[in-house]
């Protein structure tokens, strides 16, 4: 119990501390931040040190508490099979930000929880960093990104527990729901990354020393203008990979889980 | 002789740093021409330019130009005006705003190229071998994706060669079902026996001993540190105060990680030589960094404020000796292994 609680206040803890970097440039309304950027393109890449602390933070937590060999196994193996996805992407004609990763991510976060979920989200990420040659300063924001993703698909478990719908048709229409979501969220917190970096007048930008409501106002202006319809491409995707895949999919899953839990009734007792 | 990875890494470090202090488009143009020099002479299969670099640096620096143009409102120079009629980009374009948005571009440009060579001059293995000790579960994941990507990859292919001899053809996103259900499967089952092939080799993460209370609490302590020192900054009211306790945290989290990871055997089968040229590019670009951001001669050209009024950037001789530094590595960018 105790280490439950333990648990549970580091996660919260990242969590704030990684909202606290997307946001921090939005919050500074007395002005300090008005000479940095107006000189220095430093933002990004304190926010991405930070993000990046957050995510060591976070995994060693994840690592010490839960991963057995079944797990190391059945992540490298996911991981591997969701970065062939990303070639797929790559190579065929997609619609907007259509990514085929962000559904296994989110069934994975579902059947095996928060902590593998985060895993499975933040290490796909930077597995296809690795063989596409994608590695900078935006890693550690996409990587925490997509980790939230596959944590935060926990929730959607407990509220289909909670009413009763696991294995209904209602719980595809959560992860649905669910999916489009994070199809348009993922979008907008990755654009944190580089927005306060386009730091001057106008009213899309981030002007550094203006009140909270001004700037989220600007970025509300900037995201429709420039990126609603390239996260709607991915909100879609998630739809409707969901609808088609999510049932057979959460169904094999289901099946390997119970495989890797398994309890002996009756041990054999070994005698010496 | 090869460049040891961490002088690359001390070169990326201090590029960043440049890309980072500076927002005069001069040195900027500079510097990414520097990278990209550097970028077109890597020996690359086939290709002498650096394609993918040109197509994103003109891509980039054509909508965020034009991205702070439409939006930008503010400069004395007024080019044209945009009618009343057009809803939120009506008003005055000005010089001022086409140059700060050209400047964003630039800067972007850097950190891509940085970052575009640190991955071609970087084998994968080795940038997976400086995921931190403490994070060698993590590490071990990470290879076993990395290690099972050509097999998924080839599974795929097989499945999709069986589906198409059945007569199956993908049309619709619902024909990719039975492609991807049975590598899903597959690649489960594969876990499976490489779960148990680890177990029976002696491999079990979870046997581990367990990590004392006091690891947990501590990794707590530094995160409150650097929250609450994060909060008081933003209070100004101790900023000072603020940056201890940042620092404090860190540093906290930094031996926790270093103590935790001391306790993970590390082996390697050939260990990477650190040669004089390594010692050459980490010791001139720490210098040249030093002379771009403190030469006092020339240390005000690094500020520059397009806005209101928009001027000749200043240019220093040194700052802008001090970038051509960084070309250094071409000497022996593409010379013989040393083994």
């Amino acid at each position: 119990m105790k280490e439950k609680i333990i648990s549970a206040v580091i996660y919260i803890l990242t969590t704030v501390l990684g909202a606290f970097a997307y946001l921090y440039p939005l919050l500074d309304s007395s002005g300090r931040l008005a000479g940095i950027t107006s000189r220095n393109n430093d933002l990004p890449l304190m926010m991405a040190v930070l993000l990046a602390l957050c995510i060591l933070v976070l995994i060693y937590e994840i690592q010490e508490v839960r991963l057995s060999t079944k797990i190391v196994a059945l992540l490298g193996v996911l991981i591997a099979i969701n970065a062939t996805l990303r070639f797929i992407e790559l190579a065929l004609p997609v619609f907007g930000g259509f990514s085929p990763v962000f559904f296994l991510i989110l069934i994975t976060g579902y059947i095996f929880g928060g902590r593998v979920g985060f895993l499975m989200g933040a290490l796909t990420i930077l597995v296809s960093a690795l063989i596409t040659g994608g590695i900078g300063p935006w890693l550690p924001n996409q990587m925490f990104t997509a980790g939230w993703v596959g944590m935060s698909a926990t929730f959607v478990r407990r509220l289909a527990v909670w009413t009763h719908q696991e294995n209904k048709r209602a719980e595809i229409w959560m992860l649905v729901v669910f999916g489009a979501i994070w199809g348009l969220l993922y979008g907008a917190i990755t654009n944190l990354w580089f927005w306060p970096f386009l730091a001057g007048p106008g009213n899309q930008v981030f002007v550094p020393s203006s009140s909270l409501l001004t700037s989220l106002r600007n970025y509300g202006i900037y995201y429709l203008a420039t990126s609603l319809i390239w996260d709607t491409g991915r909100a879609v995707g998630n739809v409707l990979l969901v609808l088609i895949f999510g049932k057979a999919s959460l169904k094999v899953l289901r099946r390997f889980q119970k495989r890797f839990h398994f309890i002996l009734e009756n041990p054999i007792e070994v005698t010496q | 002789m090869k460049i040891h990875t961490w002088a690359w890494l001390g070169w990326l470090i201090a590029g960043l740093v440049i890309i980072s202090s500076t927002r005069n488009p001069v040195y900027l143009i500079i510097f990414d021409l520097i990278l990209l020099i550097l970028q077109a002479s890597i020996k690359q299969t086939g290709r002498n330019l650096p394609i993918t670099t040109l197509k994103f640096a003109a891509s980039v620096l054509v909508l965020s130009t034009l991205f702070n143009t439409v939006i930008s409102r503010f400069g004395d120079t007024v080019l044209l005006r945009i009618p009343a009629q057009i809803p939120l980009l009506s008003g005055p374009v000005t010089l001022e705003a086409v140059i700060f948005g050209f400047t964003n571009g630039l800067v972007l440009t850097g950190m891509f190229t940085l970052f575009t060579i640190i991955n071609r001059v970087l084998p994968i293995q080795v940038i997976v071998r400086l995921i931190p000790q403490f994070l060698q579960p993590v590490a071990l994941v990470t290879t076993i994706a990395l290690t099972f990507i050509p097999a998924t990859q080839k599974q795929f292919a097989a499945i999709r060669e069986a589906q198409a001899i059945r007569g199956q053809r993908i049309q619709r996103l619902s024909d990719w079902l039975p492609l991807f259900i049975p590598l899903l499967i597959g690649g489960l089952e594969r876990s499976m026996q490489i779960a148990e092939a680890m177990t029976a080799r002696g491999f079990s993460a979870s046997s581990k001993k367990k990590a004392p209370l006091a690891v947990p609490l501590l990794s707590i302590t530094a995160l409150l540190l650097i929250i609450s020192g994060w909060l008081l900054q933003l209070a100004r009211r101790v900023e000072q105060i603020g940056v201890v306790l940042i620092l404090a945290g860190f540093i906290l989290l930094i031996i926790l990680f270093i103590v935790r990871g001391q306790q993970t055997r590390k082996t390697r089968y050939r260990e990477e030589k650190w040669s004089r040229f390594s010692t050459i590019i980490l010791a001139a670009v720490l210098l040249a960094t030093g002379l771009f951001l403190f030469f006092t001669p020339g240390n005000a050209s690094l500020v520059f404020e397009v806005y209101p009024h928009a001027f000749f950037p200043p240019i220093a001789v040194m700052q802008s000796a001090a970038l051509l530094v960084f070309l250094v590595p071409l000497i022996q960018l593409n010379g013989p292994d040393d083994d």
